[in-house]
Formats: structure tokens, C-alpha cells, sequence
């Protein structure tokens, strides 16, 4: 398991650094883009002048390791909007997607698995029947139309949800915490929306090819009860594949967030990065690019030490 | 978006041979048995014919143009316009049409690219090996692990949104499960005996690699299909947040940027295009599980 563990932490270096070189080649190749302010403002000696200040006048690998060694120390500059450091403004915006992402994961989770057993054990029923139909259109729907969708009844027609933003203007209703939850419901579950309908059919298929096992049915011979035979011997082995999936949602729940932040103003970083790129506020897309490709990278890695650690076959697998 | 339309993982569809006539007939029995696909495919047809026909026809026996701005704004249905009038005065059913073009062209050409590419790394990647299918696969699986969404955004933004980078943008960031796949196929085929004799019998490694391609390419067909999902989605969002398809030209995301202020009088107006967005994706993840059901004899039965 060690050796597992350090080929796959070598794996980082190579990944981080083509994160890196996306980044930076993202911005530095757009024509007209110089990866500083918007330069087609200036014009002249002035041009010069800010060409040489913000050091774009120096040869492109020299940036780009100037820029490497700023990124080290999570230092993107500042953002050309308001000045602020592009770090603040990345962790004042983080918790709000981590609330939002976070709810979205374990409501896919919680809702999928039962889901998933349920349309795995009674194959071809009505009940599999329907689940196979929430699946498809869970994942045939845009995240912006049930977005805008949701508002329209919930918001307004019913008016049991508050449409915009996190927490009430002024005074809330109640307490803080039940105004904030209050909020996240209908972004919440729009975004985890298409991961419920995703993770439902890999629960499925998953469960459908443990039942199949020669352990299954040597748990069945040696008499032991139904109950115990789905839920200790199959359900275990087929939530497995779970952690490594999870982990490669993370890229998507992220995506997710930069479209159902926008149309619900939250006020996280998927919000900011919408907002950054209309702006053309480079650092800060850089910043973001590299802050969400790190986040998304470890949290692979650590759903990779996590399979690694309950899936003992991954002992002798080196 | 990218694992969204990958319903149940695609994987070891290739079988030895398999191209007779009468394997070929089972496959068509088997998709046309399953009740979804054949609704899918069906749909997929109407749509399609829609998108071709239907602005040709509106435009030459209605007169209904798409970019006109000939009646009142947000105007309800009436016998000149069947389904009402957008914010700015345009034909909503004439906008439709045209953009049903867009949302399967962009779909159809991000498949392609995606496939172009997924093939070009997977085929190099199993069939070289070593050195070429490390570094490869290290790359893919950090494309992977990257929120590329916003990516697409940001490269929207920065190169200009236009169909053609629209198409480009997507495709080069969504090329990742098709490689993986594909060299997943290809590792298993490399193998086979049918695969020695070639060798044996002085094959090029082009004329091999052609032997592998066929035998990997029901594959290819099924992760295509879900890649046009995938594409028409991405389009949508990426038109609706303002940076995909441009104003005049329709496209169903950007009806629904368009819409989006006026929505909560005329709920309507956002009605249309993302029932045409939902259809067409779900009609084409329909076809895509059946091809897939149909392909791969290892599902048949349950």
C-alpha cells in the first residue's frame, strides 16, 4: 500500500505542473491578451511604460517561471477590478462554494445510493422503470433551464424559497443559520440534480454486477439471512467504485457551480469566476484556474488514498 | 458536464471480428427492442428533419423569419407568429427552428473532434506503450482532473465566442474519456491472436493499428453519441451565460439569455427552448444507452 501510495503521490509534480502551463499558456497566448490590464486602453509611450512596469517586455519562459514561483506561494497578483489581492478574494468567496458544492455532493450521495439499490434489486420493475427515466432526464437537462426553472415556481409562483443570494438583506426572519440554509435549497439541489441522476445509475450498474459474484452467492449457500447478504457482502463492495467516482465529480461540480452561482448570485468563487472573465480580470482567472485545478487534483488524491485504504487488494496490486 | 452524459460507463464493447451480417442484424434487433432507444432515435429524426427542413419551409409558406425584427415585442401566439414573439420582436417558432441547427451542428462536430482526438491519444497511448503511453495518460487524466468548464469559459471569453471556437473550445476539453477508453479497448486487443498473425505476416504498425481501430470502433460509436450530449449541453450554457453563439444568430442557449429578464411576466418565453435543449440531449442519450445495450452481448438480458 506505501508503494501504491508513492506512485501515486508522484503522479502529482507532472499534473500540477501541466495545470500550471494551461493556466498561464490560457492567457498568454490570447491574441490582444497580455495576461496584464487591458492594454488596447493604452496606447503610446504609456504602452511602454506599462509593458516594462508590469514586466511583459522580458521573454515569455522568464514570466511564465516568475509567475511559477508567485503561484508557489499562492500569489496571483491583484486583480485589476478593485486591487484587491486575487488570494483574498478567492477565500472570501470559498467558503460560500464549499457550503454549496458540499450540500449538492451529499445530497447526490444520500438520495443516489438508496436509489440506485433500490432500482438494482427489483430490475425491470415499474419502480426501476421511473428511476431510469429521472436518471436520463437528470442528466439531459441544462443546469441553467432547471435553475430557471425552479425560480419561476418555487421562487416565485410559490414563493417558499428566496431566489437570490445567501443570506436575507437586512434583518433575517430567523437565525443565521437557518436563513442561510433557507437560501441553499433551491441552488443546492439544482446543482446536485444531475450527480443524483448520474450516481443513480452507477449505483445500479454497480450493484447489478456484484449480485452476480461467486461471494454473493457462497454468502447466500452458507444460509445467511437476504438482509445480511445485500447489505454487508454486496452493497460494500459495489459503493467501492463510489470513492473514486466522487472524486472525478469534483471537476464537474465545480463547472455546475460557475453556472447555478451566476444565476442564483451566490457569492462564491464560481460567481467570481464568471464575473472575472466578462471583467477580463486576468490574475483572478488565472488565480482560479490554478486554486480549482489544485482543489479538484488533491481531492482526486485523496479519494485515491481512501480506495486504497478500504480496498485491501490494492495491497498486492504493485 | 463531461461524465454527465456517460451514463453507466462505456467500457469493453469490442468483441473479435464482429462485423457479419448476421451479428449485425442481432445488434439491430437487440437496439430496437429496447423501448427508449427506438423512442430516442425516433425523436432524434423528427429533430433533425425539423432543424433541416423546418426554417426552409417556415421561411418560403409563412414568411416566418428568424432574425427579423417584424412583430411586437413578447407578443403572445397568434396566426402570424404560432408561438409568439421574443423580447426584441423576433418569431420564436422561426428562431427555433434555426437554432436547432446550431445546437446539432455544434453537437455532431464537438463528437467528431472529440473522437479525433480520443482516437489520435488512445491508439498511441495502448498501442505504443511505454514511455508515450505514460506521458499520454498523465496528461489526460490531469485534463481530467480539471474543472474545465470554466476553462471553456475563460477561453470563450479570451478567444472571442464564436460557433467555430465554440466548437473548438469544447472539443479540446472533452476528448479525455473517449482516449482513456479507447486505449482501455486497445490494451485488450492488442493481445489477440488475430493481432500476432498481422505482425507475423509483416504489417506495418499503420496497417495494424487500422486492425485494431475496427475492432475498437463499437466503442467509439457509443462514447461519440454521448459526446454530441455533452456538446449540445456545454453550447447551451456557455450561449446562455452569454459567451457561445452570438447575437443575431439563435441558438436555444442564447433564446433563453435573451428571454431571461422577462421570464417572470412572460414565463413562456423560456418555456420552448429549454424543452428543445432537454429533448434533444435525452433523445440522444436514448439512442446512446441502446447502441450501447446493443453492442455489448455482456448486457444482454438484464
Amino acid at each position: 500500500m506505501n508503494r501504491y501510495l508513492l506512485r501515486r503521490g508522484v503522479l502529482l509534480g507532472p499534473q500540477l505542473l501541466i495545470l500550471l502551463v494551461l493556466s498561464f499558456g490560457l492567457v498568454h497566448l490570447t491574441p490582444g491578451a497580455t495576461g496584464a490590464v487591458d492594454l488596447n486602453a493604452v496606447s503610446g509611450e504609456n504602452l511602454e511604460q506599462m509593458r516594462e512596469r508590469l514586466g511583459l517586455d522580458r521573454p515569455l519562459p522568464v514570466q511564465f517561471a516568475d509567475w511559477l514561483w508567485d503561484a508557489a506561494r499562492l500569489d496571483f497578483g491583484d486583480s485589476f477590478m478593485d486591487g484587491q489581492p486575487v488570494r483574498e478574494k478567492i477565500f472570501d468567496r470559498l467558503p460560500a462554494t464549499m457550503l454549496l458544492t458540499g450540500t449538492a455532493l451529499v445530497m447526490s450521495l444520500v438520495l443516489a445510493i438508496p436509489l440506485g439499490v433500490v432500482s438494482s434489486l427489483y430490475r425491470n420493475s415499474s419502480a426501476d422503470y421511473g428511476l431510469t427515466v429521472f436518471a436520463f432526464l437528470g442528466v439531459s437537462i441544462p443546469a441553467f433551464w432547471a435553475a430557471i426553472v425552479v425560480i419561476i415556481v418555487f421562487g416565485v409562483q410559490l414563493d417558499w424559497f428566496p431566489i437570490q443570494g445567501m443570506e436575507s438583506v437586512g434583518r433575517p426572519v430567523g437565525s443565521q443559520f437557518l436563513d442561510v440554509a433557507h437560501h441553499l435549497v433551491l441552488p443546492a439541489t439544482v446543482l446536485g440534480l444531475e450527480g443524483t441522476a448520474a450516481l443513480t445509475r452507477l449505483v445500479r450498474s454497480s450493484m447489478t454486477d456484484v449480485l452476480v459474484e461467486d461471494y454473493v452467492r457462497t454468502a447466500r449457500s452458507k444460509g445467511l439471512a437476504e438482509r445480511a447478504v445485500l447489505y454487508r457482502h454486496a452493497l460494500k463492495n459495489a459503493l467501492l467504485p463510489m470513492v473514486t467516482l466522487v472524486g472525478l465529480r469534483l471537476p464537474t461540480l465545480i463547472g455546475g457551480a460557475v453556472i447555478i452561482e451566476t444565476v442564483f448570485a451566490w457569492p462564491g468563487i464560481g460567481r467570481l469566476g464568471w464575473e472575472s472573465v466578462l471583467q477580463r480580470d486576468y490574475p483572478v482567472v488565472m488565480g482560479l484556474v490554478v486554486f480549482t485545478g489544485v482543489l479538484t487534483i488533491l481531492g482526486n488524491l485523496l479519494a485515491d488514498i481512501t480506495y486504497a485504504a478500504i480496498d485491501p487488494r490494492i495491497k498486492l496490486d504493485h | 458536464m463531461a461524465e454527465a452524459a456517460t451514463i453507466g460507463g462505456v467500457s469493453r464493447l469490442a468483441e473479435d471480428g464482429g462485423r457479419s451480417a448476421r451479428r449485425d442484424g442481432l445488434r439491430w434487433r437487440r437496439f430496437m427492442a429496447n423501448r427508449l432507444s427506438l423512442l430516442g432515435l425516433v425523436m432524434l429524426v423528427v429533430l433533425v428533419v425539423g432543424a433541416l427542413a423546418g426554417p426552409v419551409i417556415a421561411d418560403r409558406l409563412f414568411g416566418l423569419q428568424p432574425n427579423t425584427l417584424d412583430c411586437v415585442s413578447l407578443e403572445g401566439p397568434s396566426a402570424a407568429h404560432p408561438l409568439g414573439c421574443d423580447p426584441l420582436g423576433r418569431d420564436i417558432l422561426a428562431r427555433l427552428l434555426v437554432g436547432g441547427r446550431v445546437s446539432l451542428a455544434v453537437g455532431l462536430l464537438v463528437a467528431v473532434t472529440t473522437t479525433v482526438l480520443g482516437l489520435v491519444v488512445g491508439l498511441a497511448s495502448g498501442y505504443l506503450g511505454g514511455l508515450v503511453d505514460s506521458t499520454l495518460m498523465r496528461f489526460t487524466d490531469t485534463m481530467l482532473a480539471m474543472p474545465t468548464f470554466f476553462i471553456v469559459l475563460a477561453a470563450a471569453a479570451f478567444l472571442g465566442p464564436s460557433l467555430l471556437n465554440t466548437i473548438l473550445i469544447i472539443g479540446l476539453t472533452q476528448w479525455m474519456v473517449t482516449a482513456r477508453l479507447i486505449r482501455g479497448e486497445c490494451l485488450a486487443v492488442r493481445e489477440k491472436e488475430f493481432i500476432l498473425a498481422a505482425r507475423v505476416s509483416g504489417q506495418t504498425d499503420l496497417g495494424i493499428m487500422r486492425h485494431i481501430l475496427l475492432n475498437v470502433i463499437s466503442t467509439v460509436i457509443v462514447v461519440a453519441t454521448l459526446a454530441v450530449a455533452t456538446g449540445i449541453l456545454t453550447e447551451s450554457a456557455l450561449s446562455y451565460l452569454g459567451l457561445g453563439i452570438q447575437p443575431p444568430q439563435a441558438s436555444w442557449g442564447s433564446m433563453l439569455s435573451g428571454a431571461q429578464n422577462y421570464i417572470f411576466v412572460e414565463p413562456m418565453q423560456g418555456v420552448f427552448p429549454g424543452v428543445l435543449i432537454v429533448l434533444t440531449v435525452l433523445a440522444v442519450n436514448f439512442v446512446g444507452e441502446g447502441l450501447r445495450e446493443a453492442l455489448d452481448p455482456r448486457l444482454a438480458g438484464r
